[in-house]
């Protein structure tokens, strides 16, 4: 159960302080709202999984706004969006968006170029090698940031996090890092996941309970450290030759963020509360799969509850995911079946048993989303929350189908309850869309080539 | 080495190649740590993982992120409350007594190890200063304490930063003493320098090739090379993924953690046995008839019980082996969780043993493997699949070499049936300078060893993992061509091999830093 944390104060990415002393009312600035919900944050997460899906049974049943997950004429068949139908006026189901950057730049096989573009919507870049031996680009990166960061530069605002990144088994591929990596600052800036929830639980909530006279210590203390090592980092940089000296530049930023979380002062939304302790576990066993899943999304919901983030993403796995479902009693792995579904029903079952318990999951982060009550809203009414693919279909690899769904209407920006078809447009547009509703004047994103403009269905 | 007459890649004026700063992985941030402060906990083991072209140490595409630079902190204070616990230990003076100039001697004796060279007068002053002031605020142990933390998060720690001799004006420069013992011991050992190594700069007695290779031979004698070795190995054998593994209960169901961890135990110490123990070849690399068991990895593979406690030497009877090719871990993480995957095993020889990366499937063609059919095997559910001609061209490139393992199941266990079939271990290379029909493990080690491709490979690795990027073959001609001079002239023996490794153009030279 998560208890409150009203007669708390709040110490960003203090792991390890965890001294309870009682605090004064004073000292809790709660942000006063009105009961609008105009002033409340807006916010975006990305809800990543693998290895495309199977369309007639992941596809909604009806029109365009009056439309079902579920066969009312086979009602038993199991069809991958039904856990999400309780919530079906909350969504909009995208189909049919595409990756038409894959037939740009270098690279070629299906995942690197599907996981790299997924999110940046851009192509790929070579790396300092120029070694790209048939497709691959082991040494590779993307060519921009991806959408989550561009729009953190929106919305985050001064929270502690510019964004916050979570991962189930999100295991770096050491020969491929494009299939295994989804959210960028730049080219050759990547983002890893944080894949143990206890740690996550450390970094952001462990010294919710401290002494603000022992926070303000070890903040003062903190930041002496990290002002002398940047004198050290602006004094070496400024001697070093030119892609050294972005490294150690890019370094520098990390450092200057945190420093900045470290003085970012502000005030604790209504609905944040203290998220369950996760507990040491295995993180990277199979069977823990389920479990270290709903540990990271009970963590993103509080994160964003406490505006600790506006932008969070979760990363089930990795592009070419090879998860067993062996909670499902599955005995191939994801990325096998994805190719053996066309000829074996028995297979193709389980494929449509995987999307469809990634559905579960979707729903699940969505309802946690719809319980913080923000105003006369919902945490959920703020947000968007994306579920996306690397794939449209896994068999083929297709970049023509990619199966899209959003949650929550950033505030009213976007209509939900509606099916759209968007017949093979560019998946930059989507981006286009999103980054107008969370404010920002742009007309392309990404590889701008493919962009035709916002999508005018959103 | 270098005797043998001129290399022709290699003309008079050195060429390093890039030379891209480096920072310590998380690898090297735990052993040095622990070489710095005899603290084992592992603080990097929470960092994020990183890396690129199949290793961690990719230089070029590592970066970091502001969660990487709170894990740096937390790390950084972590290591520095343990090691403040025992000032008298930390300390050059008596903890009780502490004053401004033992803390000023110890920054002298310590920064050096730490940065891995002298501090200059102005670092020497700004972190006594800094001292002083934290004394002023919180006492002398957290005083030390917030210095340690300084200069474990200072890029002098973190990164190696290289130079070369401030003379240097032609474009390419000799890399300088301290860089060098820096260079020679994250290499060989991936931490920091001993005393030895420390003295060698301080004495000026690392400014030649041959000072160099007296060190690197010296060095490999140390238990840290081993630890460095295991640490390639699993990478560019790509068998770090049996921690943790998990295979089909009904498919395997006597395999289990216990047998993944005898599996990982396993092929450290095969690996271990021929570079330290046997003659260190290629050749054995990939032939040994020799694996190491213990009662249970030995039960799983129905062998006879070893005859003592842990992992013993073992070579059976009845059976090929072939080195690494056969090795449970290999042949396990090259599967899939309910049977063997020949593409992944024919694939993992292609790119990791001869360097050649076949193409990927073309984009929108139907990926159909074979159906599950009980009444066949693998291969040949495979070869129908393999009849496509949209397929075959690099299929042919893969399966056939998987085929030739097809005597060991998906956990890496002997076997001559199938489905109550007989199994049919014949495969065949194709595109290699061993080209031919094959039949088994034993044939294809055999082949490979004879494979000068293989061994060009083998040092490409090595280049990779040792220089921290990806080779350019124009810049490196000919720090490649001293490379597999070396190894040649050392009869492929991998030690040799990182021998000469300290010897190229690209280890012992940078390109100058531009202004």
């Amino acid at each position: 159960m998560r208890r409150p944390i009203s007669r708390r104060t709040l110490l960003r990415g203090a792991g390890g302080v965890a001294i309870a002393l009682p605090m004064l009312e004073a000292m809790l600035p709660r942000r006063s709202h009105a009961g609008g919900t105009a002033d409340f944050p807006r916010r975006f997460v990305v809800f990543f999984s693998a290895n495309g899906t199977i369309h007639e049974r992941w596809n909604p049943l009806g029109t365009a706004n009056d439309f079902t997950f579920v066969d009312p004429a086979n009602p038993g068949q199991l069809r991958i969006l039904a856990p999400l139908e309780p919530h079906k006026g909350d969504l909009v189901v995208l189909q049919n968006l595409a990756q038409q950057t894959r037939s740009h730049g270098p690279g070629g096989n299906g995942h690197d170029m599907g996981m790299g573009q997924m999110l940046t919507a851009n192509t790929l870049v070579e790396g300092p090698s120029g070694y790209a031996e048939f497709s691959h680009l082991p040494d590779g990166s993307v060519a921009g940031p991806s959408i989550d960061q561009a729009i953190a530069e929106v919305i985050a605002g001064t929270t502690p996090y510019r964004s916050l990144e979570f991962g189930v088994r999100a295991n770096l591929d050491l020969a491929r890092q494009l299939t295994s990596r989804m959210c960028y600052r730049g080219p050759f800036e990547v983002l890893p996941p944080e894949n143990d929830p206890q740690a996550a639980f450390d970094r952001l909530f462990s010294s919710l309970d401290a002494d603000p006279a022992e926070v303000a210590t070890l903040r003062a203390k903190r930041k002496s450290v990290l002002d002398r090592v940047g004198e050290d980092f602006l004094r070496l940089e400024a001697k070093l030759g030119a892609s050294d000296r972005q490294k150690v530049e890019s370094h520098l930023d990390a450092i200057r963020e945190l420093e900045q979380s470290l003085s970012n002062d502000h005030g604790l939304l209504d609905g944040c509360a203290m998220p369950n302790v996760p507990g040491k576990l295995d993180y990277n066993a199979n069977d823990n799969y389920p479990l270290v899943g709903s540990a990271q999304m009970d963590l993103i919901v509080m994160a964003l509850a406490c505006d600790l983030t506006r932008v969070a993403s979760l990363q089930w796995s990795t592009a070419q995911s090879g998860v067993p479902f062996t909670w499902l009693g599955h005995s191939s792995d994801h990325h096998g079946m994805s190719h053996e579904a066309d000829n074996d029903a028995t297979i193709r079952e389980q494929l449509v048993a995987v999307n469809h318990w990634y559905a579960e999951q979707f729903a699940t982060l969505v309802t946690a989303m719809k319980q913080v009550v923000e105003g006369d809203g919902t945490l959920l009414d703020h947000s968007v929350v994306m579920w996306c693919n690397e794939q449209g279909n896994g068999d083929t690899h297709s970049a023509n189908e990619i199966p899209y769904v959003l949650a929550g209407s950033a505030g009213g920006a976007i209509e939900t309850g509606r099916w759209i078809d968007a017949q093979g447009r560019a998946h930059n547009d989507l981006y286009v869309s999103l980054l107008r509703a969370f404010g920002a004047d742009v007309d392309t994103f990404g590889l701008a080539d493919v962009c035709i403009g916002p999508m005018p269905e959103l | 080495m270098g005797d043998d007459g001129p290399i022709a890649a290699c003309s008079d004026a050195p060429s390093p190649g890039r030379s891209p700063i480096r920072r310590l992985t998380a690898f090297e941030y735990d052993a040095t740590i622990e070489d710095l402060f005899g603290d084992t906990t592992h603080p990097a083991a929470g960092f994020p993982q990183e890396g690129g072209s199949g290793l961690d140490n990719n230089a070029e595409v590592i970066s970091v992120s502001p969660l990487h630079a709170e894990k740096f902190m937390q790390a950084a204070e972590s290591v520095a409350a343990r090691a403040t616990e025992d000032l008298a230990a930390l300390l050059p003076c008596d903890p009780a007594s502490v004053d401004d100039a033992c803390v000023a001697d110890w920054l002298d004796e310590f920064g050096e190890r730490v940065w891995r060279r002298p501090l200059d007068a102005a670092e020497h002053a700004e972190l006594l200063g800094f001292y002083q002031e934290a004394r002023e605020l919180h006492g002398v142990t957290e005083a030390v304490s917030l210095v340690l933390q300084t200069m474990l998060q200072s890029p002098y720690f973190l990164y190696r930063v290289e130079f070369g001799p401030a003379s240097a004006s032609d474009g390419v420069v000799r890399v300088g003493d301290w860089e060098m013992a820096t260079r020679l011991s994250y290499f060989l050992w991936g931490s920091m320098p001993d005393d030895t190594l420390f003295a060698a700069p301080r004495a000026g007695e690392l400014a030649t090739t041959e000072q160099v290779e007296a060190q690197a031979r010296r060095m490999l004698g140390q238990p840290r090379a081993r630890a460095m070795l295991l640490h390639f190995h699993e990478q560019w054998l790509d068998y770090a993924a049996i921690d943790g593994i998990t295979k089909d209960a009904d498919a395997f169901p006597d395999y289990g953690p216990d047998i993944a961890a005898a599996q990982r135990a396993e092929v450290d110490a095969f690996i271990e046995h021929v570079i330290w123990e046997d003659d260190g070849t290629v050749t054995s690399l990939l032939t040994a008839p020799y694996t190491f068991v213990d009662g249970a990895l030995a039960a799983y593979y129905d062998l006879p019980a070893p005859g003592g406690p842990g992992m013993q030497q073992i070579t059976p009877t009845g059976r090929e082996l072939a080195g690494v090719l056969t090795q449970g871990a290999l042949l396990a993480v090259h599967a899939k969780p309910h049977e063997t995957h020949p593409i992944a095993r024919g694939l993992f020889v292609r790119e990791q043993l001869l360097c050649t990366i076949p193409p990927p499937p073309p984009p929108e063609i139907d990926l159909v493997p074979p159906p599950i059919d009980p009444n066949a095997t693998t291969r040949e559910r495979y070869e129908q699949h393999r009849d496509d001609p949209a397929c075959s061209g690099c299929h042919n490139l893969m399966d056939p070499i998987g085929f030739g393992l097809e005597t060991f199941d998906g956990s890496g266990r002997w076997r001559t049936t199938e489905n109550g079939l007989a199994i049919d271990a014949s495969g065949d290379l194709v595109g290699t300078d061993v080209d031919g029909a094959f039949v088994g493990a034993a044939e294809l080690g055999a082949r490979l060893a004879g494979s000068q491709m293989v061994n060009d490979c083998v040092a490409t690795q090595w280049f990779r993992y040792g220089y921290g990027r990806t080779e350019s073959l124009e810049q490196d001609a000919c720090s490649i061509a001293q490379l597999r001079e070396g190894f040649s002239a050392g009869g492929f023996d991998i030690k040799e091999l990182l021998v000469a490794l300290t010897q190229t153009d690209a280890f012992l030279f940078r390109p100058a830093v531009e202004g």
